[in-house]
């Protein structure tokens, strides 16, 4: 009895301890997170009373976000990044499945050159002049599938998928073969529904690079109209010293506007960039359920 | 197998295996493996107008003879070291220690969190552990303070400087690496559990007896696929936080090469220079994973 | 016969007409231009000025090629290297490796027959073009001054004496009134991040010897000002003012947006800037902050006075360039030269009518959208604008403007050369010696002595070569 005792009150001291630990964890992560919320949110004349651990604002003022929006292209930068993120994510996913599955088959003829063919590409970086030059040739200049597709698989989470679909047993993929299932059927009915946390891991993984999209948008749109929001928010956050020249002009669009500090700017666009991944993961979360595994073996 | 079913068969078999593969594969061909086809720049002269004349091993010369390289690769490796090997442990154990949470809103919570600081640019940070670790306003000197101890400036310091990039990587990274860990937990099957628990196993000991030895091949994986990146050491982050006084100590092959390019050289040393990382990032990919294959069973494939 | 005869005459006729219409008609130059397609007014004010031009009896069809901010570089790079050549380039540093190959036009005989910018330019700018004519730019030298606020300085004796007299005492006994009754935290802050001590240099560096990066010495041999006795004794007094909390103690991770924060904030009592562009910006941001203008302050006065960057005359670093291969040269620089005339320098001045000005008949009205205006697209220079009527407020602060004057007095010519290929990378290291030793020394982690430790290593990676080659090539 005393023994079960002991080892309870372990238990219960362990897991406090751990929820303490992770506890500590979101507060680091959290307050400079909070902090650029609060600074973007503050009234501009009121910016200089925040201190790096501050968490709230103070005054309230949504100046800085309407200067952001005040861009002609803001709106139409969204769409084009839902555009880009939604296009491009589901063929990175459909791309991804399809290699990792015929590569994680061992009757793949020459497997072994494929898969040394794939770590080759992933370590060496031709570097973006070769890019270009390609993605002049076959005519992708000035669209935004050259920015969808320039990443369409992402080698890392390629051999991540693959270690994924490596650990689907063996009895039932064969037990499909045997019931006469084509590959792509044995992909859709067998593999797939045991990877999902993998899949979903890899559609955030993707999506984000997505969404983050602004180097490559910038090399190859030439159109304002196709710019990514990203690349739309940039412009406030050029570092060069041309305040004299560019920087000047648009902080002083309007005359509250006048006052607005840099810091609160970037903050601003850090949060809209933010924003859309945190509530989407919370349904991403959802996929990651136990006992998956459970299910396919009953069967 | 190979032997007993004819080649037809094989193909009938088979062969769709690599209509699904063709998609990655004409993507490789076409963005990767074409393009590699410029890296020869890193072995010319290269001008934009006219013919660019073939120069053999010019520019990796002058790179490996450069008064600077030794420091700067010696740098690169420290903090490669640093960031890969002393890292890696990190989010595995977050990932664990989220995975254990009973409160089903806490571990939404901590989950939901954790990962928004890789959303961060460097600039972003750089400006927010600078104004951290500020002797005079700065929160990590106001806790030394705390305890009566005189403050550091620890971003002009040699000594603490590559633990600064170390702990702001960390807290960069952390929750987004542990992503992918947490999504192989949920894949461990709650019977295994079960199991040990009946053997009477306290919580630790299941952590120890299942968990990480389902999460071995992972672990095994990523370590291995950082490797590839052991050169690259974060331009980014060294960029943004490098200051006059820790020069010697910070700086990595990429800024090195950044500078230099900046002034003549550009794209045949910088191109020389990738190729130097790439090859670096290949011997160690696969020297890894046979040494992994051989002694675990379990490599990258 | 006849009728075939006036046939083929009017055929011929009317063949001519075409030609000579197609001839006489718009040629088209492609334009690529930083931060075009960010600006909502861009069509408008393109409209304008090909309509100026029209009247101006040189139409032209102006295509603007767009890029986004901080791409910029790149993207020219990767233009240019996939045959994709605007006529008329925008280059912000990039260029010279394309002069050297070509690709880009010499600009010496457009200047010369042009009808505006001719006159307009100053005096380096005119040496720039001589010796490297493939970018033209007009803007005032970049240069630095320092400035503190009014307020201060109006109730500051030690102010106004460093203003009369200025030397490296008065200085310092400023800095250390700016301590000791206003209530600085420290006296002066630079952007120590990106520019090491460079901003102090521009009050100091002359008083202490440094007049330019290579500098004759007594026995007639060239030597690099970084590593020479001048810059030893400066550092020294560097490393006083850092000592004795004059020099803000966290000058090596302040950056641009940092350093402005705390002086409009009180905690430094002055910066420098570059005038008079920045200067304007930071009189707006103090003027919004602390209800108080600048003051413009001259560099101290030693063994020599002036202001620092030294100007480099050996070409300009930002400016326009034509391509080598256009068919439009004519028409591209003539829309540069239009921009000079004074209607092209009314447009690009005071931006567009109806929105960044209006026009009541007597005088041109500033809107409060004036401010939103680039007015230093083609040039940051106001060389030349003259306006037919007054303008309701002055276009730059008047303090800015004294700056700006100030800048044009105290400027430093330098002497210089480009690092030849095979010591880019010795020079590399040679610039992060100093700059570590510099930093090592001022904030007093190294004694002074320890110059003489940064001069021998200085010498060992490559000082003794660099020396010797610039003997052969400064005159």
């Amino acid at each position: 009895m005393r023994a079960a005792m002991g080892s309870a009150l372990k238990e219960r001291l362990f897991r406090g301890a751990v929820m303490l630990a992770l506890l500590v964890l979101a507060a680091i992560v959290l307050v400079p997170l909070l902090n650029l919320l609060a600074l973007s949110l503050s009234d501009p004349r009121r910016v200089s009373e925040l201190s790096g651990l501050s968490v709230l604002p103070r005054g309230f003022s949504l100046i800085v976000y309407k200067v952001l929006a005040a861009n002609q292209n803001f709106m139409r930068s969204i769409l084009n990044s839902v555009y880009i993120t939604a296009m491009g994510t589901a063929i990175n996913l459909a791309a991804t499945a399809m290699a990792a599955y015929a590569l994680t088959r061992p009757t793949l003829p020459l497997r072994r050159l494929f898969m040394i063919l794939v770590i080759v590409i992933m370590v060496f970086e031709a570097g973006i002049v070769p890019e270009y030059l390609v993605v002049k040739r076959i005519g992708l200049m000035n669209s935004r599938w050259a920015v969808i597709l320039y990443k369409a698989v992402n080698v890392y989470y390629l051999i991540i998928l693959m270690r994924f679909f490596e650990e689907v047993p063996k009895d039932l993929l064969d037990a499909a073969r045997v019931d006469g299932a084509g590959h792509l059927t044995v992909l859709r009915r067998v593999v797939l529904p045991l990877s999902t946390s993998a899949m979903a891991t890899l559609g955030l993984f993707y999506g984000v690079m997505h969404w983050n999209e602004y180097f490559r948008a910038g090399i190859y749109l030439n159109d304002p109209a196709k710019y990514p929001l990203q690349l739309i928010l940039r412009q406030f956050v050029v570092l060069d010293d041309t305040a004299a020249l560019i920087g000047s002009g648009t902080l002083y669009s309007y005359d509250e506007a006048a006052r607005l500090s840099y810091a609160a700017l970037q903050a601003g666009t850090i949060v809209v960039a933010i924003i859309p991944v945190l509530l989407l993961y919370p349904l991403i979360l959802r996929y990651y359920t136990h006992g998956v595994m459970e299910g396919g073996l009953k069967e | 197998m190979a032997g007993t079913a004819s080649l037809a068969a094989r193909f009938r078999r088979d062969g769709f295996l690599f209509v699904l593969l063709a998609p990655a594969l004409a993507y490789f061909l076409i963005f990767h493996i074409l393009p590699m086809a410029g890296m020869i720049i890193a072995f010319q002269d290269f001008r934009l107008v006219g013919r660019s004349k073939l120069v053999g091993f010019k520019h990796f010369t002058i790179l490996f003879s450069s008064p600077a390289f030794f420091s700067v690769l010696a740098n690169t490796l420290i903090l490669s070291t640093m960031k890969i090997i002393l890292f890696f442990p990190l989010p595995i154990v977050f990932a664990i220690l989220v995975n254990e949470v009973r409160v089903k809103v806490f571990r939404k919570l901590v989950q939901s969190v954790a990962y928004l600081p890789h959303f961060l640019s460097w600039v972003v940070i750089a400006g927010i552990w600078i104004s951290f670790l500020s002797p005079s306003t700065g929160g990590a000197n106001q806790i030394r303070g705390l305890f009566g101890l005189a403050p550091v400036d620890y971003m002009t310091s040699k000594a603490h400087i590559r633990w600064v990039l170390f702990a702001s990587e960390t807290w960069r990274s952390l929750g987004w690496d542990s992503i992918i860990y947490l999504a192989a937990l949920m894949r461990i099957s709650p019977s295994l559990y079960e199991a040990a628990g009946m053997d009477g196993a306290s919580s630790l000991q299941k952590m120890r007896f299942v968990t990480l030895p389902e999460l071995f091949p992972t672990m095994v994986t990523v370590f291995i696929l950082n490797l590839g990146f052991f050169m690259n050491a974060g331009f980014d982050q060294v960029f943004n936080m490098m200051n006059d006084s820790v020069i010697s100590v910070v700086d990595i092959l990429d800024t090195f090469v950044y500078r230099i390019g900046l002034v003549n050289m550009q794209y045949s040393f910088s191109t020389a220079a990738s190729l130097f990382k790439g090859a670096i990032g290949i011997v160690l990919i696969l020297s890894t994973h046979l040494m992994a294959k051989r002694s675990t069973g379990k490599g990258l494939w | 016969m006849n009728i075939r005869r006036v046939v083929a005459a009017a055929l011929a006729a009317l063949l001519m007409l075409c030609v000579l219409a197609t001839v006489g008609a718009q040629q088209k130059v492609r334009f690529l231009m930083k931060d075009f397609d960010s600006d909502p007014n861009t069509e408008a004010f393109i409209a304008l000025i090909e309509k100026g031009m029209a009247a101006a009896g040189t139409p032209v069809d102006i295509e603007i090629l767009k890029t986004p901010a901080g791409n910029y570089a790149e993207k020219i790079g990767l233009m240019v290297m996939s045959g994709d050549i605007p006529d008329l380039i925008y280059f912000q540093g990039g260029d010279e490796k394309l002069a050297q190959q070509g690709v880009l036009e010499d600009l010496t005989p457009y200047v010369k027959k042009s009808k505006y910018l001719k006159q307009l330019m100053d005096a380096h700018s005119a040496t720039r073009l001589a010796s490297y004519p493939y970018i033209v730019w007009l803007s005032p030298p970049r240069i630095r001054v320092p400035v503190m606020r009014k307020d201060w300085f109006d109730s500051l004796a030690s102010a106004r004496f460093a203003f009369a007299s200025p030397s490296v005492d008065t200085y310092y006994a400023l800095l250390k009134d700016l301590v000791a009754k206003k209530g600085a935290k420290y006296g002066i802050c630079i952007t120590g991040a990106t520019n090491g001590v460079e901003e102090l240099d521009a009050i100091f560096d002359a008083a202490f010897g440094n007049t330019s990066t290579w500098m004759k010495g007594a026995d007639g041999k060239w030597f690099y000002v970084r590593s020479s006795a001048n810059e030893k004794a400066k550092l020294e007094f560097y490393a006083k003012l850092y000592k004795e909390g004059l020099l803000d103690p966290e000058y090596l991770t302040k950056k641009w947006d940092t350093k402005e924060q705390v002086f409009y904030e009180g905690k430094a009592g002055m910066v420098a800037g570059v005038a008079p562009g920045s200067i304007d910006v930071y009189v707006n941001k103090m003027m919004k902050a602390q209800n108080t203008d600048l003051v413009p302050l001259p560099p101290a006065k030693g063994k020599a006075q002036g202001l620092t960057p030294f100007v480099d005359v050996t070409k300009e670093p930002r400016g326009f360039a034509i391509s080598a291969t256009s068919k439009v040269k004519d028409a591209a620089f003539a829309i540069v030269d239009f921009m000079w005339s004074p209607a092209g320098l009314k447009l690009a001045k005071l931006g567009i009518p109806g929105i960044h000005y209006n026009d009541d008949g007597k005088q041109y009205v500033l809107t409060d959208k004036y401010g939103e205006w680039p007015n230093g697209w083609f040039g940051d220079s106001w060389n030349g604008f003259k306006p037919d009527k007054p303008l309701s407020r002055a276009y730059m602060n008047a303090s800015a403007q004294e700056a700006g004057a100030l800048a044009k007095k105290y400027m430093l010519p330098d002497r210089t050369f480009l690092i030849p290929e095979q010591f880019v990378t010795n020079w590399d290291a040679m610039t992060n010696l100093y700059k570590e030793y510099a930093a090592d020394i001022v904030t007093g982690k190294k004694p002074i002595s320890a110059f003489d430790e940064f001069v021998d290593k200085w010498n060992k990676a490559g000082g003794v070569e660099v020396t010797k080659y610039a003997q052969t090539v400064l005159k």
